[in-house]
């Protein structure tokens, strides 16, 4: 069979601009700002404004954003407020399409703040919230609607519904994919440390100690993620495949602390229903303001010129997020060992890597080898992270090389012992010993330079 | 098809059933946290709780003697009851969460008594000003490093009595009576309620007695590479000067021998040695043992002690630890990389392996 690639972008591009029921989206909006408003707010309780941005002596930075820069205490306090303030705003509908743009930018400006805080959830919520930004969510049960008076609309392209779809699906497959390899499916490695850890657990604890459980949890977990969604897109398999989904994050949220993570994709799936379905549930709660006509007007049909540029911009966000994950293969040696291509690649709870970074400085003028005190830099939290990951460490060693050159060392040598255990593995030495890293970053060897692997 | 699929999940409900109802399924695999939290509560804090207080009793005993008297004979016997004081306290201080954790303003039961080194400078404002202020926040004004200063800073007995007036003889008294009362109120909290709370939280999240045991553990032997013997000897980046006092019990000159009980004491802890000497299982050794990546860990660990002991025994005979510091003698060197050699050991493969976090802050502010 012969393909017509022209007439598969047509196609494709038709599909795309298809009317289709406003009530996924709508329910999407309101479950994804409260949950950002009350993650946020989850996050100044715990006293995390003040530990992940007022406190740390220094910052990881993200490629490309060493400029930016963590605020006052009241300024960061500020922040979290806007975001919480947003993210309500967003809800409703009111003033949307600012709010999710203030939502995306102040969101995206604390995460980008330190390296260290890197989460897969996190990076997927401002990639969302940027989506929603040209999402017509605000069209239909919306303050903007009921205040605003802006024109209300009960049909949607589909594109604004399979933009979601997409992104959430690849961060379910990729997962799935990514835990398809020996130490996962053959090893049931990491599941057969954290399992028995958690045998406290009242009955779930029983289980885990089955010597045939963290295989069947491995395999279960690939298969879930790498499948799920496919059964989330057959309506009969649906309210299935929903449960499962439910009962699988529920047990991660038990078993691990990632947060708001499991919630965060059991309310992100329900993009996959229907539109009768979800007009079924505004009905039941909102049954005087909720009516099943299919209103549109003429904001959604586009112009030909419009639907070109739209489409344009949809293949070049997807085609990016599908190749952007396998930048690790343009890197020589392990993943899970150098981490490089890891991040951004929806790798989710993939390995158990631990490590042990001592560092010591040597000088001229005093000739002795003193071990550095990383917590005159770090924070428990940021030294844990730097301790297992070349990039972040490659960072501290520039820190600690600037820092004693402006103590009156010109030339420190700053060497390591920087020992990282994976999956259980005795540990391994990243670096040699004698390798003096601050030469290392000067001369830009530092990655080659790295032992090869932990197995 | 919805049948079929109906069908699966009904099969799948009855696997999982099965298996939970199954009384023959074999849970070999378990290893029994109770029991280990059970040994390490009966068999190593309580006991060691009991002895230092009652050695704690006796030291008191002394010092009321010698604020009595202010004798001599007094002096020599506080010196001597302070060394058994000191070994036990050893024993217990890794031990350093639940009772002895901190709570409100009062800070650990390490921070309370055990800081290091001894402030002598403000120890000696205190005793001239006659202002006792046993709450505040320098610390190492008290506590064992303190009560050693203030015994031992000039070795001749007779010497030293002439330093001895009332007041100097109040403050070591005062700082001796809070001693002992810290240690009573920890003991009487474990034996009361926290040992039955201790055994049963069988989680390994951060608040479990078994992460909480595991960075007592992590933590003191950090103190003791780090604070007793590397900072001294001028090796971190902080104190890069030779400097002996920085010893935990440098006015005692017995900085050594009991740098090498701290060191035995945690080996034992490790391998299930109890205060009676006996072996007593379910050990950190045999957790770690419990599965194929632990047991080769918990070898190495055991190898690597059986180093350390030797690079003890080649320091040169002759010479206090304090002597060797200030000597710079490289046998310490040797002793500190084999003693470092654990840390990774502990910190990160042990965390890794047993799926316990690491929780605390290196610099608790000692």
């Amino acid at each position: 069979m012969e393909i017509d690639p022209k007439s598969t972008v047509l196609s494709f591009q038709k599909n795309l601009f298809e009317t289709v029921s406003i009530y996924p989206l709508i329910s999407f909006r309101f479950l994804w700002g409260f949950l950002i408003a009350f993650g946020t707010y989850r996050f100044i309780v715990n006293g995390w404004v003040d530990s992940h941005y007022i406190e740390p002596v220094v910052h990881f930075t993200y490629p490309g954003f060493a400029w930016l820069k963590p605020m006052s205490a009241q300024l960061m306090y500020l922040v979290h407020y806007l975001i919480i303030l947003f993210a309500i705003s967003f809800a409703l509908g009111l003033f949307y399409r600012f709010s999710a743009f203030c939502t995306f930018v102040l969101f995206s400006y604390t995460e980008l703040i330190d390296l260290t805080y890197y989460l897969n959830h996190y990076y997927f919520i401002s990639l969302v919230s940027l989506i929603m930004v040209f999402l017509p969510a605000n069209k239909y049960l919306s303050l903007d609607v009921y205040w605003r008076k802006i024109k209300s609309v009960q049909q949607v392209p589909f594109y604004s519904i399979f933009i979601l779809r997409f992104i959430i699906a690849l961060v379910y497959i990729y997962a799935g994919i990514a835990k398809i390899n020996v130490d996962w499916l053959l090893h049931a490695m990491p599941l057969k440390l954290w399992l028995p850890a958690k045998d406290g657990i009242p009955f779930l604890g029983t289980i885990f100690q089955l010597k045939w459980t963290p295989l069947l949890f491995s395999w279960f977990g690939m298969l879930f993620d790498t499948f799920i969604v496919f059964f989330l897109l057959v309506r009969t398999y649906r309210p299935y495949a929903f449960f499962v989904l439910i009962v699988f994050h529920l047990l991660t949220a038990v078993l691990f602390q990632i947060g708001m993570f499991p919630f965060v994709m059991i309310a992100s799936v329900l993009i996959f229903f229907s539109g009768d379905e979800h007009y079924r549930f505004w009905r039941k709660l909102f049954p005087s303001y909720v009516s099943d006509n299919k209103k549109v007007d003429d904001s959604i049909y586009f112009s030909s010129l419009r639907k070109k540029i739209i489409t344009a911009a949809l293949s070049v966000f997807i085609v990016f997020q599908l190749l952007f994950p396998w930048r690790y293969l343009l890197y020589k040696g392990d993943l899970l060992w150098n981490e490089r291509g890891y991040r951004y690649s929806w790798r989710v709870m993939l390995m158990e890597k631990s490590g042990s970074a001592v560092f010591y400085l040597q000088t001229e003028e005093n000739g002795k080898k003193l071990k550095i005190d990383n917590s005159d830099f770090l924070n428990a939290h940021q030294e844990k992270q730097m301790s297992t990951q070349p990039d972040l460490i490659y960072q501290y060693v520039a820190i600690l090389s600037e820092y004693y050159k402006t103590q009156g060392y010109p030339s420190p040598i700053i060497t390591s012992e920087i020992y990282i255990t994976l999956n259980g593995r005795p540990s391994k030495l990243l670096f040699d010993k004698d390798i003096v890293l601050n030469e290392l970053i000067e001369y830009d060897n530092f990655h080659s330079s790295m032992n090869i692997s932990p197995r | 098809m919805l049948t079929k699929i109906k069908l699966v999940f009904l099969g799948l409900i009855i696997m999982v059933s099965s298996c939970k109802m199954d009384e023959e399924t074999p849970i070999d695999d378990k290893f029994d946290r109770e029991a280990f939290l059970t040994n390490y509560a009966d068999n190593f804090i309580i006991p060691g709780l009991i002895n230092l207080l009652e050695v704690s009793d006796n030291f008191m005993v002394t010092a009321q003697q010698f604020k009595d008297s202010g004798a001599a004979s007094d002096l020599e016997n506080m010196r001597s009851s302070w060394i058994p004081l000191y070994s036990s306290w050893l024993k217990v201080v890794s031990f350093n969460f639940g009772p002895a954790g901190a709570e409100g303003l009062r800070r650990t039961m390490f921070e309370e008594q055990g800081g290091f080194p001894a402030m002598t400078e403000l120890i000696e404002e205190k005793i001239g000003s006659g202002d006792f202020e046993l709450d505040d926040s320098f610390r190492s004004t008290r506590g064992l490093c303190a009560i050693q200063y203030i015994l031992f800073k000039e070795p001749d007995v007779n010497t030293a009595l002439l330093d001895f007036d009332q007041s100097r003889l109040d403050y070591l008294y005062a700082i001796c009576e809070s001693f002992d009362l810290f240690i009573k109120t920890v003991n009487d909290s474990w034996q009361d309620s926290f040992r039955t709370e201790f055994i049963s939280n069988l989680n390994t999240n951060v608040t479990s007695s078994t992460t909480r045991m595991y960075n007592g553990f992590l933590m003191d032997y950090f103190r003791l590479t780090e604070k007793k013997i590397a900072t001294p000897m001028g090796l971190v980046s902080k104190q890069t000067e030779v400097d002996a006092s920085y010893t935990d019990v440098f006015h005692s000159n017995l900085s050594g021998p009991f740098a090498q009980e701290h060191f035995t004491n945690l080996k034992d802890l490790f391998l299930g040695v109890s205060l009676s000497g006996d072996t007593l299982a379910p050990s950190w050794k045999d957790y770690l043992s419990f599965s194929s990546e632990g047991l080769l860990l918990a070898e190495t660990i055991e190898n690597q002690f059986s180093t350390i002991d030797s690079a003890f025994s080649f320091l040169p005979a002759g010479n206090s630890m304090e002597e060797l510091i200030m000597q710079e003698d490289p046998s310490l060197n040797v002793l500190l990389d084999e003693m470092r050699a654990l840390n990774h050991l502990f910190e990160s493969e042990m965390s890794s392996v047993l799926g316990l976090a690491v929780t605390f802050d290196i610099d608790d502010g000692d």
